[in-house]
């Protein structure tokens, strides 16, 4: 399973409706096809396949968390700088 | 979804608000209609109160809402009237559905053409509703650290001996001289004393017509700590909900000419009402945070990330293009800390 078939098998077992021509380019935020609380279980998520703790409030969301591909891609983004270990 | 239109609040919605609310502000109908009336229409800055409404035809499937403080945003600068943003309420049979988003963004392009406040302010966001308002584009400038006071394991045995609830431990008389603690605020020389030792950073401004309404608050109980006589030395709010978490006592406001009696004040408070559990937001002035430590009080431990539990100070400019209009500081360590500033409390 790719990582992007994670990501949308975890919003429909929120019970998000997704429409027939859903990609992974679907606009989840700004459509309002995610609701507050969906997308909170999506935070949670994102963070636990980051492995550590996410500043929601430090995230650019709209556009960040706004589509399949932009979650897999921060996702991806933030396991990377995980294994980079700390900067100076 | 698409059939909801946002509207202003009118009376002859009142009873629906009432219903919508019910888990949100209480269970009780005719409470929620009094908090409604306190909140946003006996408010001393009412004219500048919003409330909105998601409409589905005639039934109201939720509300949001915008109830005005006076803040200083900088040192010897005017108050300025701010929107504070609260109350997002969907009834639960319109969840999942993207009205709550509606109703913040739709709120914010009408205020944005009709408020004077030039930015919104918002103190009170539960989690799933801050992660929505920073999606549509509120900024956080920091999350507000508490303290706790926990009693000793003998506690919850003594507050069941002495039946208390709430605040009654606090009406008995107290023992240090010159102390009172009374049910009724005193607004002329508690607007008095906040304004002769108001902090020079960004803080809520408290005039008599605040604190003749701010404590009004019909979800809430107050205790009014007072030292001194007509002029006050020193003052300390504490507050209980009257429908959910009556073994907190909350530490909402307090000023104080110097230190020592605001410490007597904190000693008298654990004196009567120390078998209960205590909460303050903890402020940045580390003498002050050391009186609250002595007092027994210690920050509290809390989950970092999307699950953080404390409340963040969430902003939204609404006319960044004009520069005459007043714009608030970012800095977070300038913010004043106390509860008062949030709607819950």
């Amino acid at each position: 399973m790719t990582r992007e078939h994670e990501v949308r098998s975890f919003i429909e077992q929120l019970g998000v409706l997704l429409p027939d021509d859903f990609s992974d380019d679907t606009e989840l935020v700004a459509s309002g096809l995610l609701s507050s609380l969906a997308l909170f279980e999506v935070a949670v998520w994102i963070e636990e396949q980051c492995n550590g703790a996410v500043v929601a409030e430090s995230v650019d969301i709209a556009n960040e968390w706004n589509t399949v591909s932009s979650i897999v891609g921060f996702i991806e983004k933030a396991q990377h700088d995980a294994a980079q270990g700390p900067s100076d | 979804m698409s059939d909801i239109a946002i509207l202003p609040f009118h009376d002859r919605f009142l009873d629906q608000v009432c219903r919508v609310t019910q888990g949100h502000w209480s269970p009780d109908l005719e409470l929620n209609g009094r908090y409604l009336a306190w909140k946003y229409q006996a408010n001393p800055y009412a004219d500048d109160c919003r409330l909105y409404l998601a409409m589905d035809g005639a039934e109201v499937s939720g509300i949001r809402g915008y109830y005005a403080l006076r803040w200083v945003l900088h040192p010897g600068g005017e108050p300025t009237t701010v929107l504070m943003a609260a109350d997002l309420c969907v009834r639960p049979d319109y969840r999942g559905q993207g009205i709550s988003r509606k109703l913040i963004q739709e709120s914010v392009e009408d205020l944005s053409t009709k408020s004077r406040s030039p930015f919104l302010m918002n103190t009170s966001a539960g989690k799933s509703t801050l992660l929505e308002m920073v999606a549509s584009g509120w900024q956080s400038l920091g999350r507000f650290d508490v303290s706790d006071r926990r009693p000793n394991l003998t506690a919850p045995l003594r507050r069941w001996a002495q039946g208390e609830e709430g605040l009654e431990s606090l009406d008995r008389a107290p023992r240090e001289p010159g102390i009172s603690i009374t049910r009724e605020v005193r607004p002329g020389p508690m607007a008095e004393l906040a304004g002769r030792t108001a902090a020079s950073g960004v803080r809520l401004h408290r005039d008599e017509a605040y604190f003749r309404w701010r404590f009004s608050n019909p979800l809430c109980r107050y205790r009014f700590l007072y030292a001194g006589g007509t002029d006050l030395d020193a003052y300390l709010v504490v507050q209980c909900w009257t429908t959910h978490d009556q073994e907190w006592i909350n530490l909402v406001d307090y000023a104080y000419e110097d230190e020592r009696p605001l410490e007597t004040l904190l000693s008298t408070l654990i004196d009567l009402s120390g078998h209960r559990r205590m909460r303050v937001w903890t402020p940045t002035n580390e003498s002050l945070r050391q009186v609250f430590g002595r007092a027994g009080f210690q920050p509290t431990e809390y989950a970092p990330g999307v699950r953080d539990p404390r409340p963040a100070l969430l902003l939204r400019s609404l006319r960044s293009d004009t520069p005459t209009s007043p714009q608030p500081p970012r800095d977070f360590s300038l913010w004043e800390r106390s509860m008062a500033v949030s709607d819950y409390y």
